[in-house]
């Protein structure tokens, strides 16, 4: 494997030192810092706080900055960083408010990493960080230096296919191709997840990544788990929705933890949770859960 | 688009006339088989190239500013402040866009999504129409900027009612309902059936919502456009922009090698592709220009909202005497689009009294435009609604009641049908299902603590041909290639040219169109705010698409029979009828669970409180 294994006891994850509210909690989630711990332990005032003084740094910037800004030399307003990317450094000159999604595809012309939605809500802009799956589009550049960024395109290439990547070629697990890159770098960092073994449970640890020409028939069970056999197998631990959190991160656990909260809530509030309209109401609240997280974002 | 407008715009895509084969062409191991895509070591790997994924010396990005009324017109707007913003290179609106022109009315020669060309005026017609457009060094300059922008406008009170029901002439009078199809006296017919049902049907709008973004990259060198597009017809993409930028055709090409699906929302050129161009003309500089996903639930096409009334009449035998579709769509208020949702009411079913009316309803919303099985999908939710209600009504069993109305010509036409298998594709879907172990009454089947609903939909979908051409040469090295003006939406036409598509590929499409009648059965809605015309759930957390948590087990079945008429050899299209009938199935399968009839969709949990059934 290219990446890093995952490591459930985050002994070698960097806590988030660039914030030290988060680290108060004595509860470093995944680790570091997520949209929905960091929303949830700060609060709405406390975001104010610490990010004003970081927007009011922005300074105008005298040159472009684009795919030739690895020559360019600092300019007013932009940060000297380092991203090891695919295994290769690159020193940059960016803006603090670039994302990675916009740095990957603008600034280092690595393109596979698509742009969907820029809001953390499609998947397409998965990329692994440390080995862990994350939404390029919800995370800054420069949160990065130092860490191991991995893209599509360091995954596998045309004539030297990652065994997942030609498993999605051999079962058809794509059409248009647009979120493919995600789907499949979700697929590969979910090998190393506690997601367990059954199609169901792939089904709920891909749940983030959406394909709107719906093609996940071929996407999640039976490509996945040739997949697994080409990798030797793993993940075969019973799923909880515990392990979960720990092992997934972004939309995909906020919506199967927000899915579990719902239903836990449906017993104890309503009285036909318990008979066939159960999957649909669950569907319902969690519906509601997600436009409660987003819009007090 | 009507069926007919489809094969011109197919036609008019191709560009030119082709010739028939002069032979058959020998059988091929190669046609049908079971081939994996040839595509996918791109696609797998990040190396399809995709509209916004080119990179260009001097790349410029664009932002779209756009309106935050629905109605109204701008009464100013002050870009001074963006434009002294970091790496702003340039801020166009209606002041200083420079002439774009409109496509010549009733020419072959392309077809536009909106009549009216970005910045032509200071009208406000729906939320998120296009007012500014900032272009900057940085996506991230543009974006900042973008919202720098002050517009204040005179704001007017927005219609963007989701009720279809002003008065109108009566049907066949000026200013009345079109009517689309008629056979018989189905008035009279209605009138005196002893069994009667007249019911109204209602689909809401959707957003096509492809996965990739609209975007264009213009480039603009030497007098000529480079556009690398988006687009679901390169071709007519091409004839508009000719006309909207005021340039001969041989002046620009239109690139498009790989897109991130469509569903009917990238089959017309919108506004910001004329932007994204006319800006690289001012800046002489490439412009890359992607509409957020927030601003496609507004400027780039939608399915429209139609309210259809069925009036079916039937002997009290069971016999099907009469149908009507009146049905209705909201359109905008510079483009009449029709949704065609009587597009296969007239030959999915044997009935002597026919009629099908249309009606257009103006709202302040963004144009509407082709999704996915444009017209038949919501039309043929309320006919087959009807259908399923009427044969509950006469107490006969849904399929029985569909295979005693199997017809073998369109009775409209009067003309038999290239090759129709209503009868074995229900008759093999019973089978497989199980139907036969279906009891009818409401709630009455269970399994452990849920309740079971089985149901039944059929669809029907024209085909049609288009001329087209393509180039094969062989080359030195013993390959060989096939070029034509075409595009791969996701439905594999790269791996359509080297070979007939297989049904590994076919199995796909059918699966992942199911995927998506879930969501139109189930989920998908967008709503506008009624005070402002904005799409308030204008993403894809409220806005549900199905994902894979949400996939049943999905049995597709092939009944292998093919076409002959249709072409040497007999291969047919999927792509669209593939949605139709599976939100109806989903709402008689409600209705057989719980005793709620859902004639909205989707269907709401809150529709099911009025459920009587036991637990």
């Amino acid at each position: 494997m290219k990446n890093k294994p995952f490591d459930p006891d985050q002994k070698n994850a960097p806590v988030a030192k660039d914030n030290p509210e988060a680290t108060e909690t004595k509860q470093p989630l995944l680790g570091r810092v997520s949209r929905r711990s960091f929303l949830s332990h700060l609060g709405a005032a406390g975001i104010a706080a610490s990010t004003q003084p970081l927007m009011a740094t922005a300074q105008p910037i005298a040159a472009p900055v684009g795919p030739a800004a690895e020559a360019h030399p600092a300019v007013a307003g932009t940060m000297p960083i380092t991203l090891k990317v695919n295994g290769k450094e690159h020193h940059l000159q960016i803006e603090p408010r670039v994302t990675l999604l916009d740095c990957l595809r603008e600034d280092l012309a690595l393109s596979g990493t698509k742009k969907g939605c820029d809001h953390g809500q499609c998947g397409a802009c998965t990329v692994h960080v440390n080995g862990r799956r994350v939404n390029s589009c919800l995370s800054l550049a420069m949160m990065h230096q130092g860490e191991e960024i991995t893209t599509i395109e360091g995954i596998g290439q045309p004539g030297n296919l990652h065994p997942m990547q030609a498993a999605f070629i051999e079962h058809d697990g794509y059409q248009c191709g647009y979120c493919t890159s995600g789907q499949i770098m979700s697929a590969v960092a979910m090998m190393k997840e506690n997601v367990g073994p059954s199609d169901d449970d792939v089904k709920n640890a891909m749940y983030g990544n959406i394909c709107r020409r719906g093609a996940y028939p071929n996407m999640d069970g039976k490509q996945i788990k040739s997949a697994r056999v080409a990798l030797g197998g793993v993940g075969a631990k019973p799923w909880r929705s515990l392990e979960a959190e720990k092992a997934l991160q972004g939309h995909a656990a906020s919506a199967t933890l927000f899915r579990h909260a719902a239903e836990e809530a449906l017993k104890g509030a309503h009285p036909q949770s318990e008979n066939g309209f159960k999957v649909e109401l669950s569907k319902r609240c969690l519906v509601r859960a997600l436009t409660l997280a987003t819009t007090s974002a | 688009m009507d069926f007919n407008e489809l094969l011109d715009f197919i036609g008019s895509d191709q560009g030119a006339v082709a010739a028939p084969p002069a032979a058959p062409p020998a059988p091929s191991a190669i046609i049908g088989a079971s081939l994996s895509r040839i595509d996918g070591p791109l696609k797998t790997t990040g190396s399809a190239l995709y509209a916004a994924d080119y990179h260009l010396p001097h790349m410029s990005y664009a932002m779209l500013v756009c309106s935050t009324i629905a109605n109204g017109t701008i009464s100013s707007l002050d870009a001074s402040q963006a434009e002294k913003m970091p790496g702003v290179l340039l801020v166009l609106h209606h002041g200083n866009i420079g002439p774009l022109f409109r496509v010549a009315p009733g020419s072959r020669g392309g077809r536009n999504s909106e009549a009216r060309p970005p910045f032509e005026d200071e009208k406000i017609l729906y939320w998120g129409q296009d007012v500014a457009v900032v272009i900057a060094e940085t996506f991230a300059q543009a974006l900042a900027a973008s919202a720098a922008v002050k517009v204040q406008y005179n704001a007017e009170k927005p219609n963007v009612s989701t009720k279809l029901d002003e008065v109108i002439p009566a049907a066949g009078t000026p200013g009345g309902p079109h009517i689309e199809s008629k056979r018989g006296d189905s008035e009279a017919a209605f009138s005196s059936a002893p069994v009667q049902l007249d019911a109204t049907y209602s689909t809401p709008v959707e957003t096509q919502n492809p996965m990739e973004m609209h975007a264009t990259t213009a480039v603009w060198e030497n007098g000529r456009f480079t556009l690398y597009e988006s687009s679901q017809g390169v071709i007519n993409h091409l004839n508009v922009m000719a006309q909207v930028l005021g340039v001969p055709r041989e002046n620009i090409q239109v690139i498009s090698k790989f897109i991130g699906s469509g569903f009917g929302s990238k089959l017309f050129p919108w506004p910001h592709s004329a932007l994204a161009a006319a800006a690289s003309r001012q800046l002489n500089r490439p412009v890359k220009l992607m509409v957020p996903r927030k601003m496609m639930f507004s400027n780039t096409g939608h399915r429209p909202r139609t309210q259809q009334r069925m009036r079916l009449g039937a002997t009290a035998d069971g016999k099907l005497v009469s149908l009507q579709q009146d049905y209705r769509n909201h359109t905008s208020h510079d483009d009449d689009i029709k949704e065609n949702c009587g597009e296969a009411t007239p030959f999915l079913y044997s009935v002597a009294n026919l009629q099908v009316t249309s009606a257009l309803m103006k709202r302040n919303v963004g144009t509407p435009t082709p999704m996915r099985g444009p017209g038949a999908v919501p039309g043929l939710f309320a006919v087959e609604s009807a259908m399923d209600e009427l044969a509950i009504k006469l107490k006969k069993d849904p399929v029985a009641f569909r295979l005693a109305h199997d017809t073998l010509i369109d009775e409209e036409k009067k003309k038999p049908f290239s090759s129709r298998h209503f009868k074995e594709c229900l008759e093999v879907g019973s089978q497989k299902f199980g139907w036969a172990k279906r009891t009818p009454e409401v709630g009455s089947m269970r399994k452990g603590d849920l309740i079971l609903g089985w149901g039944v939909a059929a669809a029907s979908w024209g085909a049609g041909r288009g001329l087209s051409e393509a180039a094969v040469s062989m080359k030195s090295d013993g390959t060989v290639r096939v070029s034509s003006g075409t595009q791969d939406p996701g439905t594999g036409t790269y791996t359509v040219l080297a070979q007939i598509v297989s049904d590994k590929t076919a199995i796909n499409q059918i699966a992942g169109a199911v995927m998506m009648g879930i969501g139109m059965g189930l989920y998908e809605e967008t709503i506008c705010d009624p005070r402002n015309g904005h799409a308030i759930n204008d993403n894809f957390a409220d806005y549900i698409v199905a994902t894979s948590a949400d996939m049943p087990a999905i049995d597709v079945t092939f009944l292998d029979i093919p076409d002959p008429m249709m072409g040497e050899y007999g291969a047919r299209g999927i792509g669209e009828i593939c949605l139709a009938g599976i939100a109806p199935a989903i709402t008689a399968a409600v209705y057989h669970a719980t005793g709620v009839r859902v004639r909205e969709l989707p269907v709401r949990i809150e529709d099911l409180l009025a459920s009587r059934v036991l637990i």
